[in-house]
Formats: structure tokens, sequence, C-alpha cells
């Protein structure tokens, strides 16, 4: 029994154990956790800690006291708040909450949380494009609706943009569906990294649609290339 | 109550040594065990090379030239001008360098932010850039800190863990590249660090009356925080003196200010679909305090997210340095922007 009202009563206490479990199964647990003095060190130095009902210290402390029903409601309404700045990892323990809260969010997502997708909604042209290309950020994705808060230059540049692109001097930046040229057979090589090593059963989880699309764009380019998937 | 910031400023007369007993075991040892183990090759650092000191006093190797650049998306996407005036100075200063097609981002950015990946995907994404960079003969260096940290956290990762390095082995094995780990990763602004004084033996303006504001990049020092170059006579040993150094170098006045360690607020996902958190952390925690205790003329930063955090958000910027300022303080005063980003300026007049 937690320290706190189990928030999620209806979800059996097996289930939360047996995601916390695979939080612990992951071989960089245990350097991320070695205790915790309750100094408040990584709360002062967290920026989420600031803006959101969120504290890197309690993760450490649900953590190493396995509060399993606090640690299930941290992975459904916590974990996302992380900046993933590392800030924290100035804990005199040696702890690293930003580490702990990595895997968790893994777990979280190849479990297909619900919390877990409600994250990342809005986020899938993102994972999309570096999954796909092998570069995250391509000029053509600045587009002024999309970013009305980064000031009028993005209307400016994105109205000439394949111009502005060929004017750079580095060849390699003469794109604007990636942020620079990315020969075929790299891209083949990353395609067979994200299959051989479960990512694409992750994408599954949290988003049926984006796996079929990204699973059609790499077969055909796999398939040419001569390998079976 | 305002933070005491004079007391922040005020040098004190007592002296900092950091303690070896804490230091880390230097990873170098391990890295070397495992490639006679035959576990992977270490790429050698090229010489030329210049020796610079880290936290704990370790002695890092960084390549003056023959550097295999790994660029990064976030620069390359929206701010160009940073990756271009990178090979700009390597071409000044008559360095061989190769700007790659055989390369992918790290990914970091998007794992951090989705967790749509595992480690060992991270780190095969990022062995295949290395055997890339290795099969060329150039050295890797990167231009992204959130790379640069990652990778480091990698090399750790890869060190440790056996079941990790030999899932990535097998992956490798599928792509048909070998296992190579540099014998340093090397960020750009250690590179600019390790020339910093043939860059100011060229400088052509004088910066004597430019005062500066320094932003770290987090991923650049609280992540493998040991390998992160630290000088006496930067901020007494105490913070790192990567980009602090280059603008002392350069005869700018480097000023202090109380929220220094802060994060810019970026946040991975945040900075893409949930912005207001972002902004309200950059304006509060870094913009207005920049100006309220430092008031500087720009802003520097080395960073892909720091930038695009920082100076992505022209009228934030202006409200912010109002509220803080005496009211007629403006952008001209205080530039978000990154001092690389002027000399995409100055290389475009020399490339044309």
């Amino acid at each position: 029994m937690g320290l706190f009202k189990d928030k999620y009563p209806d979800v059996a206490y097996e289930e939360k154990e047996r995601l916390w479990e695979a939080v612990k199964a992951d071989s960089r647990f245990p350097a991320y956790l070695y205790g915790c003095y309750e100094c408040g060190i990584c709360v002062a130095a967290c920026p989420s800690a600031r803006f959101y009902d969120f504290s890197p210290r309690k993760i450490a402390q649900a953590a190493a006291r396995e509060d399993i029903e606090l640690l299930y409601e941290q992975m459904n309404d916590d974990v996302w708040n992380c900046s993933q700045c590392f800030s924290c990892n100035r804990c005199p323990r040696q702890n690293s909450p930003g580490g702990l809260i990595t895997i968790i969010r893994e777990v979280s997502v190849k479990n297909g949380l619900r919390s877990a997708k409600q994250a990342l909604e809005g986020y899938g042209r993102v994972i999309y494009k570096i999954m796909g290309t092998g570069t995250q950020v391509s000029p053509d994705m600045l587009q002024p609706d999309a970013f009305p808060d980064w000031g009028p230059q993005v209307r400016e540049v994105s109205a000439e943009l394949d111009l502005w692109r060929r004017a750079l001097p580095p060849e390699t930046l003469h794109t604007t569906s990636t942020g620079w040229q990315v020969d075929d057979k790299t891209i083949i090589e990353l395609y067979l990294i994200w299959h051989n090593t479960g990512v694409m059963d992750m994408i599954a989880e949290v988003d049926e649609g984006l796996h079929m699309i990204l699973n059609d764009v790499m077969e055909e380019k796999l398939e040419e290339a001569g390998y079976e998937v | 109550m305002t933070i005491p910031y004079n007391a922040v400023n005020t040098k004190s007369s007592r002296t900092f040594e950091r303690v070896a007993e804490y230091a880390p075991q230097d990873y170098h040892e391990h890295l070397f065990e495992l490639e006679h183990e035959g576990e992977w090759i270490v790429q050698r650092v090229p010489e030329p090379y210049v020796e610079v000191m880290t936290k704990y006093g370790r002695k890092k190797k960084i390549p003056l030239e023959l550097t295999w650049h790994h660029k990064s998306c976030g620069q390359c996407g929206h701010i160009p001008g940073y990756s271009t005036a990178i090979f700009w100075l390597n071409r000044k200063l008559n360095f061989k360098y190769i700007d790659p097609t055989d390369q992918t981002s790290c990914t970091a950015w998007n794992y951090y932010a989705s967790a749509t990946s595992n480690a060992a995907a991270q780190a095969g994404v990022g062995m295949r850039n290395f055997a890339a960079a290795y099969e060329t003969g150039y050295f890797p260096i990167i231009h992204c800190g959130t790379s640069y940290g990652h990778y480091k956290e990698m090399r750790e990762q890869l060190m440790h863990h056996e079941d990790i390095r030999h899932q990535v082995r097998d992956v490798m094995k599928k792509l048909g590249k070998p296992m190579v780990m540099p014998e340093e990763i090397v960020h750009y602004s250690e590179w600019i660090h390790a020339v910093r004084d043939r860059i100011a033996a060229s400088q052509k303006i004088n910066f004597s009356n430019i005062a500066v504001a320094v932003h770290p990049a987090c991923h650049y020092y609280k992540l493998v925080q040991e390998d992160a170059i630290y000088d006496p006579d930067i901020y007494g040993g105490q913070r790192t003196a990567t980009v602090s150094a280059t603008v002392t170098a350069l005869g700018a006045e480097v000023r202090d200010y109380s929220t220094w360690f802060d994060c810019c607020g970026f946040g991975f996902r945040h900075i893409l679909v949930q912005r207001d958190f972002t902004r309200s952390f950059a304006t509060r925690r870094k913009i207005e305090v920049m100006k309220e205790e430092a008031n500087p003329d720009v802003v520097i930063t080395h960073d892909t997210g720091c930038v695009t955090t920082l100076d992505r958000r022209p009228r934030d910027v202006r409200r912010a340095i109002r509220r803080a300022g005496d009211g007629r303080a403006s952008l001209s005063r205080l530039s978000i922007a990154l001092a690389l980003d002027r000399l995409q300026t100055s290389a475009r007049k020399n490339e044309h």
C-alpha cells in the first residue's frame, strides 16, 4: 500500500506491478537510482517543476520505495511534463530522475498507455519525419500557420524557401524536405535499425495509422534494395 | 524578494579546487580494454590535436582537422547559418573536413520528446554514423549539443551493458558495418574553444565594448559531465568554460547572472507541441533575468535547442525586455541571437 490515495483503483495492482517490473528490468535502471536524500536539489534545478505540478524528487522517492500505485500515477500524469534537460543530474546521490523518466516513458509507449497516446497527439508528423527521412527538422516544416509565434521571418523565409536554401554555400543544405541531403543507402540502413530493434513495434502501440504509413514507405525502399521485411 | 545578484557577481577571495577522489574513472581504460577484447575499434583522434582540460582535470584531445561533421537536424533545418559558419571557419583556418551525406540525425530530439525508441536503437543509429565517419578516415565532430550528450550516454551504456552492445553488434553486422567508437566525443564548440586564439588572431572587429551573457547547453555539460571543458581561469573552474572562454579570447566582456545553470525551457516535446511552457520558462527564468542582472548586448549559446528557444520568439523577447528594463530597451540592445548566425553573413560575402 502506498503513502498516497490510489488515483487509478480501476487498474489492477498486478498490472501496475508488471509495468514497474518492466521499468526495473531495463539494464540502465540501476545506474539511475541510488536512493534519495530528500534534499530537493533536483527540484530546484528542474524547469518543469516551476510550471507544472511535477517533482523529480517524488519520482526518485517513489521509485526508491517501489510505491507501485504512485509510480503508475506518475507514469500517466507526470512523466510527460519532464523537459529531459537532465538538470536533475546535479543530485548529490548521483541519481538521474530524468533518466528514470526516459525509461518509464519507454515502458509507457511499449505498452500503449492511453496517457502516452495523448501526450504524443499532434507529434506524429515529427516521428514520421525523423524515422522516414533521417532528419527531424526540415525547412518545409516551418510554415507560418504552424509557428505563428516565431515571428514574421518565418513567413518571409517560407515564401522563397527553395531559393534561400540554394543560396547557402554548403551544397548538402540545398534541400527543403530534409535538414541536409541524406544518401539513399544511409536511409535504408536507418530503416534496418528501426526494424531490428523493436522500434516499429513501439510505434504500432501508440499510433497504428503512423505505423502503417511508415511501414509502407520503408517496405518499398527496403525491398527495392533487396531486403526482406 | 529579488535575487541578490550583486552577491553573485562579486568575486570571492576563496579559490576552488576540485577534489580528485570524486572524479569518475577515466573511461578510456575501459574503451581500450574493449578494443583489446575485439568488441570494437577505437578511432584515434588524428594529429594535430589540442589538449584541453575537462571537469576533473583530465586532458581531452580535440582534433584540429580531418574532421567529419555530424550535422544537427535542428540547425540545418532552420538555423542553417550555424553549420555554414562552422565550415567557413574550417576553410579560413585551412583545415580539411568532410560535410557528409552518409549521415543521419542522432534522432535524440525525438527520443527525448516521445520515447518512441529504445537504448539499442539509439545506439545503433549512433554507431552507424560513427562507422560511416571511420570509413572515410575522418574523425567525427558533433554539431548538436543533444547529439553530443546523447552519444556520450550511448558510449557509457555500450561500455557497461553487454546486452545493449551485443544487440547493436547484431544490427551492425546486418548493415555490414564495423563497431567503431571514437577515442573522444567532440562537440563543435570544443573545437572552437581549441582554436579560439587562432580565431582571435584573425579578428577584424574590436569587441571590447560588447557585453555578453552566456547560456550553456544543458546536454553539453549535464550529461556525462566529467567530459565537458572546464578551465580554472573561467568562473573559477566551477562551470564549463566552453563559449565563455571564446568570448573572453575575442575581447568581449562576459557578464554573469543568477540563473546561469537553468535550462532554456526547450523541453524537446514542449518546444513543438507545448510551447506555452517553453515560452514562459525562457522569458521568466532566462531573458528577463539576463536583462535585469547582466544587461548584455548579446546572448551567446552553443546549441540547436537553446538558439531555437531563445531566438525564435522576437515578440516575447521584446516584451520581456520592456518588463525587465527601462522601457526604452529594444532588440538592438539585447539581441538574442547566436553569434555564428552573424558570421553567416561574413561567410556569404567571402564565398561570393
